[in-house]
């Protein structure tokens, strides 16, 4: 994927993935089975340097969003890899901090 | 002697006093977005005119252990101070009043309200850590 941000819903909040880091999403064969059993969706984002995200569904590609940088007092309340703050449709989102800024949230 | 305004605000059983001309709005019921991973002292995300806004609890950043129960009215209010400055909602039990302070009060982080003791917020530091 190049540019843009890949929206996902994750444990019921919107997060902004770097579209460009994304290099695989896949849902598992193991969760397809606990999916029809009413379990998690099995859904993962792989990044090109190796870290994963399980996520409850995608969304949706977007090219830009208005960001908000994170204060250092929000930094040290919002969840580890996030960057700033964006709304997409009315609702708020967390944008997921790029790899080489991964070191320093 | 020149006084300030306060919103008096209930966190539980304590009173608590945010400057009033730092508050923006009140809301109640407000449509929050929880975000799990975060830490204690935030309780979601919402929309406010159009911009993300951070919903923190009040009592929480002042030291005290609410549970899991989330506070039911939103004092939208702004922090910090020049660039530092930012828009965030503080997650409250109740807005009672607008009452005015000694300017001492601030500086004491305490007055006494009708005999009561409330903690007086200071919006400029609230939320960073030492």
């Amino acid at each position: 994927m190049t540019g843009g941000f890949l929206i996902v819903r994750c444990d019921g909040a919107l997060w902004g993935l770097p579209a460009d880091q994304v290099a695989l999403i896949e849902r598992s064969v193991e969760a397809s089975g606990a999916m029809a059993a009413g379990g998690a969706s099995g859904l993962e984002v792989r990044f090109a340097d190796g870290r994963r995200l399980a996520v409850d569904a995608v969304l949706t590609l977007v090219g830009e969003l208005v960001a908000r940088p994170l204060s250092p007092r929000l930094r040290q309340l919002l969840p580890p890899g996030a960057a700033g703050l964006a709304m997409l449709a009315g609702e708020p989102l967390v944008l997921m901090a790029r790899e080489s800024e991964v070191a320093h949230v | 002697m020149t006084t300030t305004p306060y919103l008096l605000v209930r966190l539980g059983e304590r009173l608590a006093a945010l400057p009033a001309l730092a508050v923006r709005r009140v809301v109640r019921g407000a449509r929050l977005h929880p975000l799990p991973g975060a830490g204690p002292g935030l309780v979601g995300l919402a929309e406010f005119a159009g911009e993300p806004l951070a919903i923190l609890d009040l009592a929480q950043l002042l030291g005290d252990d609410r549970g899991s129960s989330r506070p039911p009215v939103t004092v939208v209010t702004w922090l910090g101070s020049g660039d530092d400055r930012e828009l965030v909602g503080l997650g409250v039990d109740d807005a009672i009043a607008v009452v005015e302070l000694d300017p001492t009060a601030l500086a004491l982080g305490q007055a006494l309200v009708d005999g009561r003791p409330v903690v007086v917020i200071d919006t400029e530091r609230l939320g960073v850590a030492a």
